[in-house]
């Protein structure tokens, strides 16, 4: 090995060592809570009548945006449905729309959902959608889909098709995208408990102790 | 004997166009990845970014190396396609789900895992990437070890 190949090898290593030292040491002086936490006000993050379960009068309001095609909303969706369900008496879960423009079925599947919601039956497609997610993710005809969805629910066809096929729905699609931007919503599923940002999904455990803390207060 | 032939055939072929055939599919990869970003409008990933950062100087590098008649030339540019390589397998097991990968949050702007296309059920953006990487490394590797014979 000659001089020159030396001091490059030397050169580079120092440069790899001070840039992994130095992003290590900017991680453990900024706690991960801090970096992605942050508080919104509630009001922008909930939405005119979006869809909603849980507890009417809660002491935490649990908020989250999602796209029915991104695989890790529907990874943390069984997680949000177990803990929404253990805390139902103090906790409501809102839902709000936030389609990515990466996923080219998230905006049909959103508007089944809400085509759904108008015969009472969003969180049953919601979470069928999840569910079923990779049967219909990657599909070319969305719409079949909706409708054998549909008449898994039992839903008026004629109408779940007349719905879905129309665009009512954009702009409560729209809204949740500008109201997420807005919030700071960077990638889904992102969720704001009682205003506090959250991005990416979470264990059980991690919920529980969010949701403890925020009934503490 | 036939074999022999074939091997002849196959080391004049490379040292008289090799390094024309790797900028040729350098150039390509080139071009179809902007055509794919720019025209079709795909927002390229991340990895899609580091591998482009390997392939597109190759285009210019190999076309001073051959303008000038340089043979070390493949000493420059072999490192480039070997760490696209590196970075379009990692890709393509994840694309294919060969390793498992961690649920990331789904970002706003391009995912690496997005199926953009799906030709004949099984060429996607990642496996064209790979097969024009090992392309050139094929091809830089035979040019170098046949020039260093002759030397």
């Amino acid at each position: 090995m000659n001089n020159e190949t030396k001091v490059l090898i030397a050169v580079a290593v120092g440069t790899i060592a001070l840039l992994v030292g130095g992003a290590s040491l900017f991680s453990r002086f900024t706690p991960q809570n801090e970096r992605e936490q942050q508080t919104v006000d509630n009001a922008l993050v909930l939405g005119e009548n979006s869809p909603s379960k849980g507890a009417e009068n809660p002491k935490v309001t649990i908020v989250e945006f999602a796209d029915f095609q991104c695989p890790a909303c529907a990874a943390s969706d069984p997680i949000i449905r177990t803990v929404v369900e253990k805390y139902k008496d103090s906790v409501k879960f809102v839902f709000r729309h936030f389609p990515l423009d990466t996923h080219p079925n998230a905006v049909p599947a959103a508007k089944a959902a809400e085509a759904a919601r108008l015969q009472g039956k969003f969180w049953e497609m919601h979470d069928l959608l999840y569910d079923k997610q990779s049967d219909w993710a990657e599909s070319s005809n969305f719409t079949e889909k909706a409708l054998e969805y549909a008449r898994s629910l039992g839903l008026n066809e004629e109408e779940f098709k007349k719905a879905f096929e129309s665009n009512q729905f954009d702009q409560v699609i729209n809204k949740g995208k500008t109201d997420g931007i807005a919030a700071g919503v960077t990638a889904t599923p992102s969720f704001f408990v009682n205003g506090r940002r959250f991005i990416g999904g979470m264990n059980e455990s991690r919920w529980s102790q969010i949701i403890e803390e925020e009934l503490k207060k | 004997m036939l074999i022999s032939t074939y091997s002849k055939m196959i080391k004049n072929l490379v040292l008289k166009y090799g390094l024309y055939i790797a900028w040729f599919q350098a150039l390509i990869s080139m071009i179809g990845s902007l055509v794919f970003s720019e025209f079709m409008k795909f927002a390229p990933c991340l990895l899609c970014w580091y591998q482009r950062i390997a392939m597109y100087p190759l285009v210019l590098i190999l076309a001073i190396g051959i303008s000038r008649k340089d043979k070390n030339v493949v000493w420059y540019a072999l490192p480039f396609s070997l760490i696209g390589t590196v970075i379009a397998v990692y890709h393509n097991l994840m694309y294919y789900k060969i390793i498992p990968q961690e649920i990331a949050p789904c970002e706003i702007g391009a995912s690496c895992f997005t199926k953009y296309i799906d030709w004949f059920g099984f060429i996607t953006i990642p496996l064209l990437a790979l097969i024009a990487f090992i392309i050139i490394d094929v091809i830089l590797y035979l040019y170098l070890t046949y020039t260093k014979k002759d030397e």
